[in-house]
This record gives C-alpha cells, structure tokens and sequence, in this order.
C-alpha cells in the first residue's frame, strides 16, 4: 500500500478524458493502492525522462495515472494529476 | 503550435476509392499503382498532424525540463486538439474497415484477382493508422507530464492509504 490524494485539477481532467464508469474503475483502482501492496496487476513505476518526480500506474481498462510524488514528515505520498488512455486500439486488426 | 491545434479537426480520410477502382475492371497492377498513389497521399494527410503535435509536445518538454513555465491554458488545449486527433484516427480505422468489406464484395462480385492487393493495401493503411496513434498518444502523455510538471495540482482532502517505503519500492523495480 502507499500514501495518495487527489490534486484539485484532476477531477476536471478525469472528466474530461474518462466515461463515468472508467473514472469509477479508476478510483477502485486508487483504492487497491491504499490497501494492497503495489503489485503486478497496478503497474506502480516511475515514468521515463522524469527524474522520479512522476510516476505511472495502470487506472483500469485502457487507462493510466499520472502521479507526482511528493515528501512530508511520514515519507512518500502521490498527489493523483492526471489520468487518460494510453493502450492503443487496433480495430482493424483485430477484425481481420 | 496553432497550426497543429488548426489540423486537429481535419476529416477522417474518404477510403470510397477502394470499392471505386475495384469496380473499374483495371489490370491488378494498375490498380495496386493507384491504391499506391492513394495511400500515399492519406498517409501525408496523418502524419503531418501527427508530426505536428509531436513536436510541440516535445518542444513544451523541452520547455518545461529548462525550467520555463508553459502556460496552463496552453497545455490544456493541446491535450484537448490531440484527444480530438485521436478520435478523428479511432474513427478513421472504423470508416477504413467499412470501405475494405464494401471494396472486398465488390472484388468477389467483380474482379477476384484484387483481393490480395485489397489485402495489401488494408494492411498497409491500418499500419499508418496504428503508427499515428502510438504518435498521438506520446505526444498526449508528454504534454500530460508537462502540465503535472509545471502546474501541479494542490491536495485535496486527506491522505489515502498507508506509509510505504517508496524508495526500496523503486529499488525492487530495478
């Protein structure tokens, strides 16, 4: 498990780039990362080219975090940016 | 910069040449050239508004990695002209799976020696569709870092969760 809280841009850009349900998935999934250990199935990682200022994890579906990793007194927390897809359809690939 | 934002509500490509010159009763070589021609020519219609934003991505990256502020309103209306391009490639590879059945019909009706260059020529602007989206959806991420960077948002509410020790975290990734 980690420490996270939501910054206050993200729900406008959750709305923007998710359908309700997708934003409800994404949740669960910020709520598995509150009690579980980050393991396989949440994809907990820096993100490249970012000094580990920010990092990644899977939202559900076809969608990512954006978290920025911050300090206080208690150690490591995330502050929850940003969200949206990142898996690429391949529809006409996968018809034929 | 406004000239990506500009392209980003370009329309999906007109793929009704595939049933058209498969109908023409063309040699298959003379088809394949003018499938060529046509592929060709979506293929720069793509990838000049892919390239586009990739750029300015890279450029708010570069910005933003020197220090610079990117102004918010900026960032925010890049992000939204590229999900637009997405959209606009999502239903592209839909319009371009509708015109490849129509087109192949019309093959089996007409001309059966096209449908491997039918084939050919599915594969080839599917290709071109994929490529351009993986371009897209970097160019997105990046300016979706860019923001978390440079605009950062403040908590709101309390602290989810549990203290974790996110440096031997990092380490155990390797």
């Amino acid at each position: 498990m980690a420490r996270w809280v939501k910054g206050d841009k993200y729900d406008k850009r959750a709305a923007k780039q998710l359908r309700p349900e997708d934003r409800c998935r994404a949740d669960r999934s910020l709520e598995k990362l509150s009690k579980t250990p980050p393991g396989r199935s949440l994809s907990l990682k820096p993100m490249e080219g970012h000094n580990g200022e920010l990092w990644e994890m899977k939202a559900g579906g076809q969608n990512r975090f954006i978290l920025r990793r911050v300090r206080d007194d208690a150690g490591g927390y995330f502050v929850v940016e940003d969200v949206g897809p990142h898996d690429i359809y391949k529809g006409y690939n996968k018809r034929r | 910069m406004a000239h990506a934002l500009e392209q980003s509500s370009a329309p999906v490509a007109d793929y009704g040449y595939l049933e058209a010159l498969t109908r023409q009763h063309r040699q298959v070589d003379e088809i394949r050239a003018l499938f060529k021609e046509h592929t060709d020519q979506t293929a720069a219609l793509i990838r000049n508004t892919s390239t586009d934003f990739r750029t300015v991505a890279q450029s708010c990256l570069e910005r933003c990695n020197a220090g610079e502020t990117v102004e918010s309103d900026v960032l925010d209306a890049l992000v939204d002209g590229i999900t637009t391009w997405e959209s606009t490639l999502s239903q592209d590879q839909d319009e371009l799976a509708r015109a490849l059945d129509i087109a192949e019909q019309a093959a089996r009706e007409e001309n059966p020696a096209v449908l491997p260059v039918l084939a050919e020529a599915g594969r080839e602007l599917a290709g071109i569709n994929t490529e351009n989206a993986e371009i897209c959806r970097d160019a997105r991420w990046t300016l979706m870092a860019v923001r978390a960077r440079c605009q950062p948002g403040a908590p709101v509410g309390p602290i989810q969760g549990q203290p974790m020790d996110l440096d031997a975290y990092e380490r155990s990734l390797g």
